[in-house]
């Protein structure tokens, strides 16, 4: 649950720090675009699970160590995941 | 500052910019920020057992779970199995192991109940700085042969674990709930006499797993250590004191402390905790071999056990009020990401 959650959100940033980066004429090369974007991801998650407490903070909300606060939580990570890949899909952009 | 971004506006790309620095930066240190809300701020141990007299308390069931695995067989065989002359049936070779609490096998002692660990005396024929008790290795079994030195053990690289009733720490308030816990093992024998020296001292490494237990239910705590078996004092003559042994502790997050104090309702007085030691290896890359440890063997080692609590309530309201608000934080940005209703950009353009 913490890789999908993490996974998608740092997959989203890194899509979106290239769609920015492109609309303002830079990372003019697909394989410019791939390395740019896989960098952001595998940086962005590494900071989040390595030098932050994030993980242990969504894993006690996934075990319902929280109670029903931590799963409002899951439920809003979710949420913006959602409406992060519906903005990717619909509008080529994930943050409108 | 508002009117100046109200005249630049805020472009897709300031808002993007935004939106990367709120979940890889700002949602971050709130987190943090809420998981710290549940440390304890004393920065003082308390001793978790109870002082009493020389005679001690009687010990009501805290007892050897595992103690090293059947790796002791050919020792145990060459100094204590037939034809030894020691006058110790064979058939208890089988019984110098225990498996979850009994005696795994063997013909004798036929007993099929939990081998104690006989508390002696507690705050007595020490060197630790703290409350302790005085608790018998891993392998010494006067309860069943009668006398004092039925084995001679070493360390065995195995599962060692032990299940304290709440006898050894009565000192642990009622309602509260633990933050930290810090074990100290020292192998002292039985008069505070038997010694180590830095320079015998061997870096070892291993798994500690911490199990609560309570009506029936229970919660497992696990962390890797990597330690000197070493462990020194000042004397009553000021020189430092030095046994086998090390002192470990086990700090819980705010959400296992949460946790925790859910599953025993802070009635610690119906509680078991129990420690499993395992994997342990050598830091220098020798076999761990008989590598001593402060509760391995057949003599006595020194027990002190020290906490550190919060105010349950106090706790659970903080971290979970924290995580509402970091919700309804996350529920806005997911909201302000759709083309429908953008408060940030509407407040950074103004009327435009």
């Amino acid at each position: 649950m913490f890789d999908l959650i993490i996974g998608a959100i740092t997959a989203l940033l890194a899509i979106n720090v290239v769609g920015i980066a492109s609309s303002n004429g830079y990372l003019g090369g697909v394989f410019s675009r791939s390395f740019a974007g896989i960098a952001t991801q595998i940086t962005s998650s590494t900071f989040l699970v390595q030098y932050t407490n994030t993980e242990t903070f969504i894993l006690a909300c996934v075990e319902g160590y929280l109670g029903t606060p931590g799963y409002l939580f899951i439920g809003s990570l979710f949420l913006l995941i959602i409406v992060w890949v519906n903005n990717l899909i619909e509008y080529r952009t994930a943050i409108m | 500052m508002f009117t100046i971004a109200k005249k630049r506006g805020l472009n897709s790309t300031q808002f993007n910019s935004l939106a990367i620095v709120l979940v890889l930066a700002i949602l971050p240190f709130s987190i943090a920020i809420i998981s710290s809300l549940g440390d304890s701020t004393n920065t003082f141990w308390d001793d978790s057992m109870k002082q009493t007299d020389i005679n001690g308390e009687p010990n009501n069931g805290s007892h050897w779970y595992n103690n090293g695995g059947k790796n002791f067989t050919e020792h145990y065989d060459m100094n204590y199995g037939s034809g030894n002359g020691t006058g110790i049936s064979p058939s208890f070779i089988d019984c110098v192991y225990i498996e979850d609490s009994v005696c795994a096998g063997g013909t004798w002692p036929t007993v099929s109940s939990k081998v104690p660990m006989q508390q002696r005396y507690v705050g007595s024929n020490t060197d630790l700085p703290m409350i302790n008790t005085q608790l018998y290795q891993s392998h010494k079994y006067g309860y069943y042969g009668g006398t004092s030195s039925n084995y001679v053990g070493e360390s065995g690289s195995r599962e060692f674990s032990f299940v304290m009733n709440s006898q050894l720490f009565q000192e642990i308030k009622q309602d509260t709930a633990l933050d930290a816990l810090s074990f100290t093992m020292a192998h002292q024998g039985y008069f505070a006499t038997t010694y180590y020296n830095d320079s015998s001292a061997v870096e070892i490494g291993f798994n500690l797993c911490v199990e609560f237990s309570y009506n029936g239910n229970s919660l497992e705590y696990c962390g890797n250590y990597e330690t000197k078996n070493l462990v020194c004092y000042q004397g009553i003559i000021m020189t430092p004191l030095c046994h086998v042994g090390f002192e470990l502790d086990f700090d819980f997050t705010s959400f296992e402390t949460i946790e925790i104090s859910e599953l025993n309702q802070g009635n610690w007085s119906g509680t078991e905790i129990k420690l499993s030691f395992e994997n342990f290896y050598r830091l220098d890359g020798l076999d761990f071999g008989g590598t001593p440890l402060p509760f391995a063997g057949d003599n006595t080692f020194n027990f002190g056990m020290q906490h550190k609590t919060v105010n349950a309530k106090e706790v659970g309201f903080l971290i979970k009020t924290g995580t509402i608000v970091l919700s309804i934080g996350v529920i806005l940005l997911a909201i302000a990401s759709t083309p429908y209703w953008d408060p940030l950009k509407q407040s950074f353009r103004g009327s435009q």
